[in-house]
């Protein structure tokens, strides 16, 4: 017997609600108000903000202390921190910036093994874990920047999106670079891509 | 929940004696048994409806990545399941006045578990660590946002199945005592998954080349710093609400409630932002977090301190006719109540064996009130045992 309910079973009359004690509706009632604003208010809020933090001319996004790469200007900073800016107990990581259509986003890691090496790990890991219809498709193709890293880059398709995924290594630090977007922002998009990818630049005084 | 001033019978003789352990159970709802299944509870209903929401959330987390980090998953449960079971079995230890019953701390337990981690923190989280940075940019989120966000997503969201047993057992959660204990293994439950589950993630770290390597990692150190954690937070918050709320054995303390809320969500703002706080310093860093040790332990203590007199006055009201019998001395009782009473009662012993026995009398004095207290009083096979345990004990002690 509940402490809510009669010797019977039952609750008293002046209680009952269909069937039900009126004197649990409070705190249950509470609870699923707190539930609703926690899922449902909260998100809808998110989507609602739009992201403002443009790339301004100059800017660099670190990724570690010594590896940073230039995103396209105009696009917005979703995710990532910009070189020199202080403030900030953390100075670098992962970088995601969006532009156009197109979504821009670097992993850097610890990685010990070939740019070749590391994209075949991505695409396990990807088509395994996060995406099962993750694929990659064709040969990879080399891709070298100004600053003289060599990388692999190789489209690939999945439900969630069709892009292109490119990894280099640089040091001790793998990069897995990945764009994504419809087709027509991707081929739009292509020059800045390339010109965010051919940016990524080691040095030692970065950060 | 009302604001009653709890009072007791204190009239002379045995039927007073009778009178004040009556009331004290009745009061205080000590010996009551906890029912789970109330199909007449919305309580219940909304209990079991966010649980299923938050297997759910765990079965859409998990799916995707188990086949291939399995192993590793599994090593993660085992290493944080164990650190659990041993923070378990030590908030069942400290849990000696009103013993909760076993139904109401794993209902807590898995309120924390389930629902308040995938149900509700994951999403709010998630969506709280969207709209900090749009507003106020990536650098203030990095020093900043999770000690803006979990104080107020997480604490509530454990403080909902705190509520929700308020709702279920209202004549078994009532002191401050109760909110400590309870909310303490309603926060275990969230520690544990949360460990887990940021040793799930750091399978994925390093490209998911050592999922394995990482994850023994990461439930290292989420183990080594468990013990500032969201049992201590949620203690706290929970106690604090009994105060605020007010119950047939707890008069509602409005500035004191509030206190210890805020204490538990202050402590868990300087224990997520000790980075932020530590200017990206690791001594700075370091110094913050033991700071926030020392605070958390002291309020805590503070806490347990404030919250005990209430439960010695029911040990003394629910022992009134055992003392009048003569089964219990009233040194004996205030042995078993009073730090420093206790302290003297076992220098006093003839030697050690008589030591240990009066440290076990204490326990036996303790077994003693919870069966009077089951048996509501009347004398049944297990008081009578009992008081036989305390007799035999009483004469190792005095040997």
């Amino acid at each position: 017997m509940s402490s809510s309910t009669t010797s019977t079973g039952r609750v008293p009359v002046e209680h009952r609600l269909l069937g039900l004690d009126k004197r649990s509706f409070p705190p249950a009632l509470f609870v699923v108000a707190v539930f609703l604003v926690a899922t449902v208010l909260v998100p809808r809020v998110n989507d609602a903000i739009a992201w403002d933090d443009p790339v301004r001319a100059g800017e660099q996004l670190a990724l570690t202390d010594s590896v940073a790469f230039t995103p396209a200007t105009g696009w917005n900073v979703e995710r990532g921190f910009r070189v020199g800016a202080g403030g900030s107990a953390v100075t670098s990581g992962e970088a995601t910036v969006a532009g156009a259509g197109v979504t821009f986003d670097i992993v850097p890691d610890t990685f010990d093994g070939t740019p070749a090496e590391l994209l075949d790990q991505i695409e396990k890991v990807t088509s395994r874990t996060g995406d099962p219809t993750f694929q990659v498709e064709g040969d990879p193709a080399t891709i070298t920047t100004p600053a003289g890293d060599v990388g692999v880059i190789q489209t690939y398709s999945s439900v969630n999106a069709d892009g292109l995924v490119a990894a280099f290594v640089i040091g001790d630090t793998g990069l897995e670079i990945t764009a994504y977007g419809p087709p027509a922002q991707m081929t739009a998009a292509a020059d800045d891509i390339h010109d965010m990818i051919a940016s990524i630049r080691s040095s030692d005084d970065v950060a | 929940m009302s604001s009653h001033a709890v009072e007791t019978d204190a009239t002379p003789g045995s039927e007073g004696a009778r009178r004040r352990q009556a009331d004290a159970l009745e009061i205080s709802g000590w010996g009551e048994p906890f029912v789970f299944v109330q199909p007449h509870n919305l309580c219940f209903w909304v209990y079991l409806w966010l649980t299923g929401v938050g297997v759910f959330q765990i079965w859409s987390f998990f799916d995707p990545t188990i086949g291939f980090y399995g192993g590793a998953f599994a090593v993660a449960a085992l290493l944080c399941g164990l650190c659990g079971a041993a923070w378990w079995l030590w908030f069942r230890h400290i849990d000696r006045w009103e013993r909760q019953p076993l139904g109401l701390v794993v209902a807590g337990l898995v309120w924390g578990a389930v629902p308040a981690t995938f149900a509700f923190a994951m999403t709010v989280n998630t969506a709280m660590l969207g709209i900090y940075p749009k507003l106020f940019g990536q650098d203030w989120s990095a020093n900043w946002a999770a000690g803006f966000i979990a104080p107020f997503t997480e604490e509530a969201a454990k403080l909902c199945g705190f509520i929700l047993l308020l709702g279920l057992a209202p004549r078994l959660v009532r002191t401050a005592n109760d909110g400590l204990v309870i909310g303490a293994f309603i926060g275990l439950g969230f520690a544990m998954f949360e460990d887990f589950l940021y040793a799930a993630q750091s399978t994925a770290t390093a490209f998911g080349t050592d999922p394995l390597g990482n994850a023994v990692q990461m439930s290292f150190t989420r183990i080594a710093v468990s013990f500032v954690s969201h049992p201590l937070f949620s203690a706290l918050v929970c106690s604090g609400v009994v105060y605020l709320l007010g119950t047939a054995a707890q008069p509602r303390r409005t500035g004191r409630g509030i206190a210890f809320v805020l204490a538990g969500m202050f402590l868990h703002f300087t224990w997520d932002d000790a980075g932020g706080l530590g200017g990206g310093n690791g001594l700075a860093t370091f110094g913050v977090m033991l700071g926030s040790i020392v605070l958390g332990f002291t309020v805590l203590s503070i806490a347990f301190r404030r919250a005990a007199p209430r439960e010695h006055q029911f040990v003394r009201d629910i022992l009134a006719p055992e003392v009048q019998a003569g089964s219990v001395s009233t040194d004996e009782l205030d042995a078993v109540l009073d730090r420093r009473a206790r302290k003297a009662f076992r220098k006093s012993a003839p030697n050690h064996r008589a030591r240990r026995a009066r440290k076990h009398l204490r326990r036996a004095i303790l077994d003693l009130t919870h069966d009077v207290a089951a048996a509501k009083g009347a004398d049944t096979e297990a008081v009578d045992h009992g008081r036989a345990e305390v007799a035999r004990l009483r004469a190792a002690a005095q040997s």
